[in-house]
C-alpha cells in the first residue's frame, strides 16, 4: 500500500521538476524575444523623432509658401470673404410644411405638470 | 540442519552488508536529487538577477527618455528636439595601418583633413579620439563597411530646431553638450535638462513667419540695417510672435555675426519717438491735467536750455489735445508735460513697466535708459520719445497695458488655464479716449497705411533720429509703429521698428512711410489666424462720438506757451 503511493510522489515530483525546466526555459526564450521587441520599439521610437523632426521642419511655414506660389497659388484670406452668419438667406420653407403634426407627448395622457416642485430650479 | 543455519547466518551477514551499501548509496543519491532540487527552485524561482533583468527591459516600452525636453509652439509645433546621432571615433591602439585608414575614412567624410587624422589616429598613447561629431547615417553605413579595426561609433544626443531661424532669437541655441547658450534653451535650461514634457511657448510660428517675411521685405526695400518686431497678447501679455532681424541659424550660432545674434525686440533699447505720446496723453488725460478741449499753441519752436523742439508735421496753428496726438506734434506735447509734476511721469512709466527691465523670459533683456532727472527739460522731451531709451517689446507691453487699462507682464511660455494677473494703470474712461485717439491717427493722419480693411486698427507713429554719440544724426532714423486690433475690443499690439531705412524718391522713411504698412499687411494676414474676425460696420462704441464731435469750438481752452 505504502509503496505504490511513494511511487506516484516521486512520479509526480519528476513530473513536476520536468514541467518546471520546461517553463523555465520558455520563459528564457520569451524574455529574449521582449528584450529583442523593446530594442526594435526603441529603434522605432528614435526613428519616428527623427521623422517628426522631419515632418515638422519640412513642414515649416517659410517652405509651405515657397511650395504654395509656385504650385498652388493660394492667396491669404481677406476679410471680405467672411460673411456675418445673419446675412446668409434663410431657406424658404413651403407652407405645406409648416403645418406640424400634434406632438403625441404634449396631447396624450395626464399631465405630468404636477410631478415639479413649484421651486425654480437652480442650474 | 546446522549447514542450513551456517548458510542462514552467512547469507544474513551479507544481506546485512548489502542493506548498508545500498543505504548509502540511495543516501548519496538522494543528496545529489536535493542539490538538483534546491537548484532548481533557487534557478526559477528565486534568481534575482533575471528579475531585475526582466524589469529593466520591460521599462523600454515606456518610451525613451531624451536629455534634454521639446519646446513646442502655442499649437504644439516643434521648435526644438533632440535627435540621437552617431558620431565616429576611434581607438589608435587598435589602428593597425593609420594612413590607409586616414585616406579611406576621407573619401567618405570629405570634411576632415587627412594629415590631421593620421595624427590622431597615430596617437597610441590614447585610447579615445572623437573623429567627427554628428555624422549622417549615410556617412554611418558607409564607415561601417570599411570594418577598420579600432574605428567605432558613440551616440549623442543633438539638438535640432526644424523651424531653423524662424524662431531663433525666442527659442535660441545650445552648444554640443547640449547647454542652453540663448533665448529659452538658456532661460529655462534646467526646467529643459529635468525633461517633464514639452516646453510649450505662446508663440506661434506662422504669425511669426509672417511678420517676419514682411519685415524682411520691407528692410530689403529701404536697405535698412535691419528691424524687430513684435506681437503681443493684450489680455495675457503672451508673446505671439517676436522677430529681431537679421538673424542666423541655431545650428550655425558660432558663425554668426554680433549684429545677426543681437536681439534687438528685447535686448536693444532705443528712443521711440512719437510712440511715447501714447503714454504722455493717457498721463496727462488720467491725472486730469488736462481735458480734450485744453489747447496749445504750437505755432512756434520752443527753445529750452540748449535744445530747440519743432514739430514734424507743423501745423502753425493753436491745437487741442487730440490734435497734438493725431497731428504728432512735439511742441504741442512738450507743452503738455510742461505742466506734469516732477513725479508724475516717472511714477506713471514704473507702472507701465518702461523703467525696469521686462519680465520676458528671456536673458538677453534691455535696462531702459530714463533720462538722469526728471527736470522740466527731460520731461518735456521724453513727452515725444527722446531722452529715454526703452525695448520695443517695453513699448509694446505699455502700450497694451494703455489700451487694456491694466498692465501685464510680458512672457514667452503659454499661460493656459493660469490665472494672470494684470496691474490697474488707468482707467476705463482714459483707456477709450487713447483708443478713438489711435484709430483717429489710422483714418486720418501718418498711420493710414497700417489701416487693415475691416480689422479697425489703431495705432501711433514713431520716427526718431538715431542718437549718435551724444548728439542726434538726424539722417538716420529708426521708423516705427505700433498697432492695435480691433480698436474696440483690443485683442493683440503689433509693433514693428526699423533701423535706418533709406531715402526712397527722396522722401524721408518716416515710421508711417515704413512701419506702418508692414503692421497694416501684417494684420490683415493674421487677424483670421488669431481668431479675430472683420467688422463690417462701425461697433457701437466708436460710432457717433469720434472726437471731433466731443469739442466744441467755442469751449476750447487756450493755453500759450511761454517758454
Amino acid at each position: 500500500m505504502k509503496t505504490p503511493v511513494i511511487l506516484i510522489l516521486i512520479m509526480l515530483c519528476i513530473v513536476a521538476g520536468g514541467i518546471l525546466f520546461r517553463i523555465t526555459f520558455e520563459v528564457d526564450k520569451l524574455e529574449k524575444r521582449l528584450a529583442t521587441l523593446n530594442h526594435d520599439i526603441k529603434e522605432n521610437q528614435e526613428k519616428v523623432f527623427a521623422l517628426r523632426a522631419d515632418w515638422h521642419e519640412s513642414n515649416r511655414p517659410e517652405r509651405l509658401e515657397i511650395l504654395n506660389s509656385k504650385y498652388l497659388k493660394l492667396q491669404p484670406l481677406k476679410s471680405s470673404q467672411f460673411l456675418d452668419a445673419s446675412s446668409i438667406p434663410q431657406r424658404v420653407v413651403p407652407a405645406s410644411m409648416l403645418t406640424r403634426e400634434k406632438d403625441p407627448i404634449l396631447e396624450k395622457g395626464p399631465s405630468t405638470n404636477k410631478y415639479f416642485s413649484k421651486a425654480p430650479l437652480n442650474d | 540442519m546446522t549447514s542450513r543455519i551456517s548458510f542462514e547466518s552467512t547469507n544474513k551477514k551479507a544481506l546485512e552488508k548489502a542493506k548498508t551499501r545500498l543505504l548509502f548509496g540511495g543516501t548519496l543519491v538522494a543528496l545529489a536529487f536535493l542539490v538538483i532540487a534546491v537548484r532548481l527552485v533557487d534557478v526559477t524561482i528565486l534568481n534575482e538577477e533575471n528579475l531585475k533583468n526582466t524589469i529593466k527591459t520591460r521599462n523600454v516600452t515606456a518610451g525613451i527618455q531624451m536629455s534634454r525636453a521639446d519646446i513646442i509652439d502655442r499649437n504644439g509645433i516643434l521648435l526644438a528636439t533632440n535627435l540621437r546621432t552617431p558620431g565616429l571615433y576611434a581607438d589608435p591602439k587598435e589602428i593597425i595601418d593609420p594612413e590607409r585608414a586616414a585616406r579611406s575614412i576621407v573619401k567618405i567624410l570629405p570634411g576632415l583633413s587627412e594629415t590631421k587624422l593620421i595624427k590622431q589616429l597615430s596617437a597610441k598613447n590614447k585610447d579615445f579620439v572623437w573623429l567627427k561629431r554628428e555624422i549622417t547615417p549615410r556617412q554611418e553605413y558607409e564607415v561601417n563597411k570599411l570594418g577598420i579595426m579600432g574605428i567605432d561609433f558613440r551616440y549623442e544626443e543633438k539638438r535640432y530646431w526644424p523651424m531653423r531661424d524662424l524662431t531663433v532669437h525666442a527659442v535660441g541655441y545650445t552648444n554640443v553638450d547640449n547647454k542652453g547658450l540663448a533665448g529659452i534653451e538658456l532661460f529655462c535650461d534646467d526646467i529643459l535638462k529635468e525633461n517633464r514634457g514639452p516646453l510649450q511657448l505662446s508663440l506661434d510660428v506662422r504669425v511669426q513667419q509672417v511678420l517676419r517675411r514682411e519685415m524682411k521685405e520691407q528692410i530689403i526695400k529701404y536697405n535698412a540695417l535691419g528691424g524687430s518686431g513684435i506681437v503681443l497678447d493684450v489680455e495675457t501679455g503672451e508673446t505671439i510672435s517676436l522677430v529681431s532681424l537679421p538673424d542666423f541659424m541655431p545650428h550655425e550660432a558660432g558663425t554668426a555675426s554680433d549684429n545677426e545674434k543681437f536681439n534687438k525686440a528685447t535686448h536693444g533699447i532705443y528712443e521711440l519717438g512719437s510712440i511715447f505720446k501714447i503714454f504722455n496723453t493717457a498721463i496727462a488725460l488720467e491725472s486730469g491735467k488736462v481735458s480734450l478741449d485744453t489747447s496749445y499753441d504750437a505755432r512756434k519752436p520752443i527753445y529750452i536750455s540748449r535744445y530747440i523742439i519743432r514739430d514734424y508735421h507743423a501745423q502753425n496753428k493753436i491745437l487741442t489735445v487730440p490734435e497734438i496726438f493725431v497731428h504728432s506734434s512735439n511742441i504741442g506735447s512738450a507743452l503738455i508735460a510742461a505742466e506734469f509734476d516732477r513725479s508724475l511721469q516717472k511714477r506713471f512709466f514704473t507702472d507701465l513697466g518702461l523703467l525696469r527691465p521686462s519680465s520676458i523670459e528671456l536673458a538677453a533683456k534691455g535696462t531702459p535708459r530714463p533720462p538722469d532727472n526728471w527736470k522740466k527739460i527731460y520731461r518735456m522731451t521724453v513727452s515725444y520719445g527722446h531722452g529715454i531709451s526703452v525695448s520695443p517689446l517695453h513699448a509694446a507691453t505699455a502700450v497694451a497695458a494703455i489700451v487694456n487699462g491694466n498692465h501685464y507682464q510680458a512672457t514667452l511660455l503659454k499661460k493656459d488655464n493660469k490665472l494672470v494677473h494684470g496691474t490697474k494703470v488707468i482707467s476705463k474712461k482714459t483707456s477709450l479716449i487713447m483708443r478713438k485717439l489711435l484709430r483717429e491717427v489710422v483714418l486720418k493722419t501718418s498711420g493710414r497705411s497700417a489701416d487693415a480693411t475691416d480689422y479697425l486698427v489703431g495705432g501711433k507713429t514713431g520716427t526718431a533720429d538715431k542718437s549718435q554719440g551724444g548728439g542726434y544724426d538726424r539722417s538716420k532714423l529708426i521708423s516705427s509703429f505700433v498697432g492695435v486690433f480691433p480698436i474696440n475690443s483690443p485683442k493683440y499690439v503689433v509693433i514693428v521698428n526699423i533701423d535706418d531705412p533709406k531715402q526712397i524718391n527722396k522722401l524721408r522713411p518716416t515710421g508711417g512711410r515704413v512701419a506702418a504698412p508692414v503692421v497694416g499687411r501684417v494684420i490683415s494676414e493674421i487677424a483670421p489666424l488669431l481668431e479675430v474676425f472683420p467688422i463690417k460696420a462701425h461697433p457701437p462704441d466708436t460710432e457717433g462720438v469720434w472726437l471731433r464731435n466731443q469739442i466744441k469750438p467755442s469751449s476750447r481752452k487756450q493755453r500759450i506757451a511761454v517758454n
